[in-house]
């Protein structure tokens, strides 16, 4: 059994797992008889456990610590009258009708990482962002800038962090030993995200900024997959942007990666670890296709994108 | 003896005057609406999810704007029925469902049927098990005429179930517009 978390482009391997009739956990279902549109507006379907996306190793680790420890935050944002969770702010279309309902909500994913961890085989975790938003008094880490998708910023309530290498590190083990808390057999598949940064709330350029973020996840990876050896790195990041693909996979917006693109880092995934979930990665010398297709990537919902001046509700 | 077409004529035009009465049948399926019922007490989802989603189906079934449309045309009674409930028990109901579950997707489809003039009616409980499938004794269990549905037909039913459904629209009638389906 495989799950995936992570940032948006873990929603395309949670998806062709699926596609390809691989076992890939759905431990918190929808209501099947609801339209399919409607349940992947509250995010059903779209990772193994509906956290939303987890961009941080902060995040991660934050979800398995209230999981295997208990005492998860209790706060939550307004927007407008809507609650909305700081620490997955889209799963819920139009908010929570009340603190309550999202309370009881955040405790029915705990207790579904709890009763399904055991379940899974690999986890598929893909590294997304170091960027972060945390409470200085409780010290959580929310998914997402306060004010972006609910809630107020307050500079005396909150701050950025751009969490390093050390931190990114200490985060991913500290994950890791929370797995194997509930799963000691569990293996660990890390990749990292090739979709760029939108915006950065660093004083550097957005580029130095994503070069700072990428290499932080990548070192990260690597510093794990060296230590380990159920832990294994798949390079969805290098498959898109190093210079042989020449940039060739994004879409015009130079962000977003075309289906070309997903369809070649899928395939290479599978046929890398077809029948061999443990295998360690060998890639192959893979030419990219003679003809590439122009349609879009199937949609994956990004919390980032709000973070680009003017689309931010 | 000609082949009846199996899909009426789309420009067809009906003389609706002669008619005491209307049922408008599966346009919508009951499935959802009484799952989302059933799930309210249990907790696995939030009540905004499930609530949200039955009102999300009701607003999108087309059976509610034609009954509206015939009633405001006609000034007759309009019944609106959903599909059978598929013959065989659900998975998120292994232990079925009692009948205050039942009973509250009838009203909540009841209301959107009184605000477009007409009534809801739901599948008559006589052909019901446990609150939540259709007894498999009614499923035909045959192939579809078009020949596109697998041998093991589950939702659609026989002649039995047709007879029992027209004896709750007559039983209606009779009632009166407020009566309940009890067959």
């Amino acid at each position: 059994m495989t799950a995936t978390l992570g940032s948006c482009f873990a929603q395309h391997i949670g998806r062709e797992l699926k596609k390809r009739g691989y076992r890939w956990l759905e431990a918190e279902p929808p209501v099947a008889e609801f339209p399919q549109p409607y349940n992947e507006k509250f995010q059903y379907g779209m990772f193994s456990f509906r956290t939303g996306n987890i961009y941080t190793p902060r995040v991660l680790r934050q979800w398995l610590d209230w999981a295997v420890d208990g005492n998860p935050s209790a706060e939550f944002w307004y927007k407008g009258t809507q609650v909305i969770d700081p620490f997955r702010p889209t799963v819920q279309p139009d908010g929570f009708a009340d603190g309550e309902e999202c309370s009881n909500a955040r405790k029915r994913t705990l207790r579904a990482i709890r009763d399904n961890v055991p379940k899974i085989d690999v986890l598929v975790f893909t590294l997304g962002q170091t960027e972060g938003w945390r409470n200085k008094a409780s010290g959580w880490t929310y998914a997402i800038c306060p004010g972006t998708h609910g809630g107020r910023f307050d500079a005396d309530r909150h701050e950025f962090v751009n969490f390093g290498v050390s931190e990114c590190l200490a985060d991913m083990k500290q994950a890791v030993r929370q797995l194997r808390v509930l799963n000691p057999k569990i293996k660990l598949l890390l990749t990292v995200s090739p979709v760029p940064m939108v915006a950065t709330a660093s004083a550097q350029h957005v580029l130095l900024a994503n070069a700072r973020t990428k290499s932080v996840l990548r070192a990260t990876a690597a510093a794990l997959t060296e230590e380990a050896d159920d832990i294994d790195y798949f390079p969805s990041y290098e498959l898109i942007t190093q210079p042989p693909f020449r940039a060739i996979f994004y879409e015009p917006n130079m962000r977003s990666v075309s289906r070309a693109g997903v369809d070649f880092v899928m395939d290479t995934f599978f046929s890398i670890y077809q029948g061999d979930g443990a295998a360690k990665s060998t890639l192959r010398a893979h030419a990219p296709p003679a003809t590439m297709e122009t349609r879009d990537a199937e949609a994956v919902f990004c919390d980032e994108i709000m973070l680009d001046a003017g689309i931010g509700g | 003896m000609p082949h009846e077409p199996f899909w009426p004529n789309p420009d067809a035009t009906f003389d609706l005057r002669p008619f005491e009465k209307f049922a408008i049948l599966g346009h919508a399926r009951f499935d959802g609406f009484l799952r989302a019922q059933a799930e309210l007490p249990r907790g696995d989802y939030s009540p905004s999810y499930l609530t949200r989603g039955m009102h999300m189906m009701a607003a999108s079934a087309h059976m509610f704007p034609l009954a509206k449309a015939i009633n405001v045309a006609t000034g007759k009674p309009v019944l609106l029925l959903t599909q059978p409930l598929l013959a065989r028990k659900p998975d998120w109901a292994p232990d079925g469902l009692d009948q205050a579950a039942w009973d509250a997707a009838a009203n909540f489809l009841d209301g959107y049927a009184k605000n477009a003039g007409a009534r809801f009616m739901p599948q008559p409980l006589k052909t019901v098990n446990d609150f939540c499938y259709t007894d498999p004794r009614f499923a035909t269990g045959r192939r579809h005429p078009t020949g596109t549905l697998p041998t093991e037909d589950l939702g659609h039913m026989n002649v039995e179930y047709a007879k029992i459904v027209l004896d709750g629209i007559r039983g209606r009638s009779s009632k009166g517009r407020t009566a309940q389906a009890r067959a």
